[in-house]
C-alpha cells in the first residue's frame, strides 16, 4: 500500500494515500462559531465546503500556534476534510504487515519506513472526528 | 668660452677674459689708469690677442718700433717672454723691452688659471743710451733721427712706481677676475637649479595627472564592483522564484501520486511519472538553494571588495593631496630658483 507522509513541526506522521483526495497550498479559512475545538475554519475546494482541522491539536499536541502550510483533503465516509498541516513529505510504499497497532488498539498504528518509525493515521482514527 | 663640465661645474681651461671680466669697464679703468699714471698698457688674452685697446701708447713704440714688420715681430717675442714669465710665476714681472724701455706684464687668473695679461709699460728708468737705440733703429729699419727724438719724449720714472703701477694693475684685474668667475659660478648654479627644478615640477605634474588617474579608475572599479552586487541580488530573487515552482511542481507530483494510487492498478504507470515529477521539482529545489549559497559567498565576497576598494580609494585620494601639495611647494621653489637666476645673469 501507498501512505502519503507530512511533518507536523519537526515530526513525522503519515496517512493511508487512498483516503486522500487531494493536497492544497494554504488557503484563507472561514472561521465556524461554537464548532469543535481542533476545527480552525472552514474552505471552499471543488465545488465543496470542507472543515479543516488543526491536525497538532486533534493529536493531542501541545503546541497549538502551529502555522499550517498545506491542506490534505481526505474522505471519510460521505464527509470530506481538511488536515491543516506544515508541510507534505513524499508517498511511500510499504508492505502492509510492517503495520503495528499500539496496545492491540487499531486507533493508533506505527509503521516503519527507511528505519524510522512513523504514526499511520488510520480510517478508523479519523473516522471519530 | 663658457662651457660646463659632464659634472655640470664650470670648464675653467674654456674660459675667456671677456667671460668674466666687462671688457668696456676694463678698458675705462685702463684708459684712466694710463694716463694718470703715464704708463700705457694694453690687456691681451690668453693667446696674446688684445682684448682693449691700447691706453697711452708712446709715439717711440706706435710710429717707429711697431712701424716695420721687423719692429713688430720684436715686439710680439718681448711681449711673449714677458708674459711667459707672469705666467709661470703668477705674479707681475718687470723687464726690459727689445727696444730698451721697461716694461711690465701682469697676469689675470681665474684661480691658478691664467685667462689673459694686462701688458704695461713703455717708460725709462734711466736716461736712454743714444747709440744702442741708433742701433736698434737700422736693426727694425726706421729713421734714426726719429727714433731717437722719440725716445727722448718717453716718461722717466722710477723702478718703484713701475712696479706699484704694474701691482696695482695685477690687484684690480684678478680681482675684476675673481669676482666675475664667481658671479659666472651663481649663474651657471642657479641655472642648474632652476632647470632641475621645472624638470622635477614636470615630472610631479605628470605624477599628479597619472595619480589623479588612478583615483579615477578606482571609483570606476568601486562602481562596478557594487553593479555586481546588485546583479547577486536580483540572481537571489530569481531563485526564490524558481524555488517557489519547484514547490509547486512537487505539490502537482504528490497529487499526481494521490490520483495515480486512487486509480489502483490502472494508476501504476502514472505512479511511476509522478515519482519522477517529485525527484525532479526536488532536484531543483537542491541546485536553487546550492546557487543561493554561491551568490551569497560571491556577495561576501563582494562586500570584501567594496571595503578595500574603499580603502584603496581613500589612500590613492591623499597621494593626489600629498603629490598636488609637493607640486605647489615646488612651483614657490622653481619661482625663486628663477628669480635667483635672472639676479645672477643681470650682468
Amino acid at each position: 500500500m501507498q501512505i502519503l507522509t507530512f511533518l507536523l513541526k519537526d515530526e513525522r506522521y503519515a496517512i493511508d494515500i487512498t483516503l486522500v483526495n487531494t493536497i492544497e497550498n494554504k488557503m484563507p479559512l472561514t472561521p465556524v462559531p461554537n464548532s469543535k475545538k481542533y476545527v480552525i475554519g472552514l474552505i471552499s475546494n471543488r465545488g465543496s465546503v470542507i472543515p479543516v482541522i488543526n491536525t497538532s491539536l486533534m493529536l493531542d499536541d501541545k503546541d497549538i500556534n502551529n502555522i499550517f502550510e498545506k491542506f490534505i483533503i481526505i474522505s471519510i465516509g460521505n464527509e470530506k476534510l481538511a488536515l491543516a498541516v506544515n508541510e507534505i513529505d513524499d508517498v511511500v510504499e510499504i508492505e502492509e504487515k510492517n503495520i503495528e497497532n499500539i496496545n492491540n488498539d487499531e486507533d493508533f498504528s506505527i509503521v516503519n519506513v527507511n528505519s524510522n518509525v512513523i504514526t499511520l493515521l488510520t480510517y478508523k482514527q479519523l473516522k471519530k472526528i | 668660452m663658457i662651457k660646463k663640465l659632464s659634472n655640470g661645474d664650470l670648464d675653467v681651461t674654456a674660459l675667456e677674459i671677456k667671460d668674466v671680466i666687462d671688457i668696456k669697464l676694463l678698458q675705462t679703468f685702463q684708459d684712466n689708469f694710463a694716463t694718470g699714471m703715464n704708463i700705457a698698457s694694453v690687456t691681451v688674452d690668453k693667446d696674446g690677442t688684445p682684448v682693449t685697446n691700447p691706453s697711452s701708447y708712446t709715439s717711440f713704440c706706435m710710429d717707429f718700433t711697431h712701424s716695420t714688420k721687423a719692429g713688430d715681430d720684436r715686439c710680439a717675442l718681448s711681449h711673449k717672454k714677458g708674459g711667459e714669465d707672469a705666467a709661470r710665476t703668477l705674479r707681475p714681472s718687470i723687464y726690459t723691452c727689445h727696444a730698451g724701455l721697461i716694461d711690465f706684464a701682469a697676469p689675470i687668473l681665474v684661480g691658478e688659471h691664467l685667462i689673459g695679461t694686462i701688458l704695461g709699460g713703455q717708460v725709462l728708468t734711466s736716461a736712454p743710451n743714444e747709440a744702442k737705440f741708433r742701433k736698434t733703429a737700422n736693426e727694425i729699419g726706421v729713421n734714426e733721427e726719429g727714433y731717437v727724438d722719440a725716445v727722448k719724449k718717453v716718461y722717466m720714472t722710477n723702478e718703484k712706481n713701475i712696479t706699484a703701477a704694474a701691482e696695482v694693475l695685477y690687484i684690480v684685474a684678478n680681482s675684476l677676475s675673481q669676482a666675475g668667475y664667481e658671479r659666472l659660478k651663481l649663474s651657471t648654479m642657479s641655472q642648474t637649479l632652476s632647470e632641475n627644478f621645472s624638470q622635477i615640477s614636470a615630472t610631479m605634474e605628470e605624477l599628479s595627472a597619472s595619480s589623479v588617474n588612478v583615483t579615477n579608475n578606482q571609483q570606476n572599479l568601486s562602481d562596478e564592483i557594487i553593479n555586481v552586487k546588485k546583479l547577486s541580488i536580483e540572481i537571489n530573487t530569481i531563485l526564490d522564484s524558481i524555488k517557489s515552482i519547484a514547490d509547486e511542481t512537487k505539490m502537482l507530483g504528490l497529487n499526481a501520486a494521490i490520483e495515480a494510487a486512487r486509480a489502483g492498478d490502472a494508476g501504476r504507470g502514472f505512479g511511476v511519472v509522478a515519482t519522477e515529477i517529485r525527484t525532479l521539482s526536488q532536484n531543483s529545489k537542491e541546485t536553487a538553494i546550492k546557487i543561493m549559497d554561491l551568490t551569497k559567498k560571491i556577495q561576501e565576497s563582494v562586500d570584501k571588495t567594496i571595503d578595500t576598494s574603499h580603502s584603496t580609494l581613500e589612500t590613492t585620494e591623499q597621494q593626489s593631496a600629498a603629490i598636488q601639495e609637493v607640486t605647489s611647494n615646488l612651483m614657490e621653489v622653481t619661482t625663486l630658483a628663477d628669480e635667483l637666476n635672472s639676479m645672477a645673469n643681470n650682468k
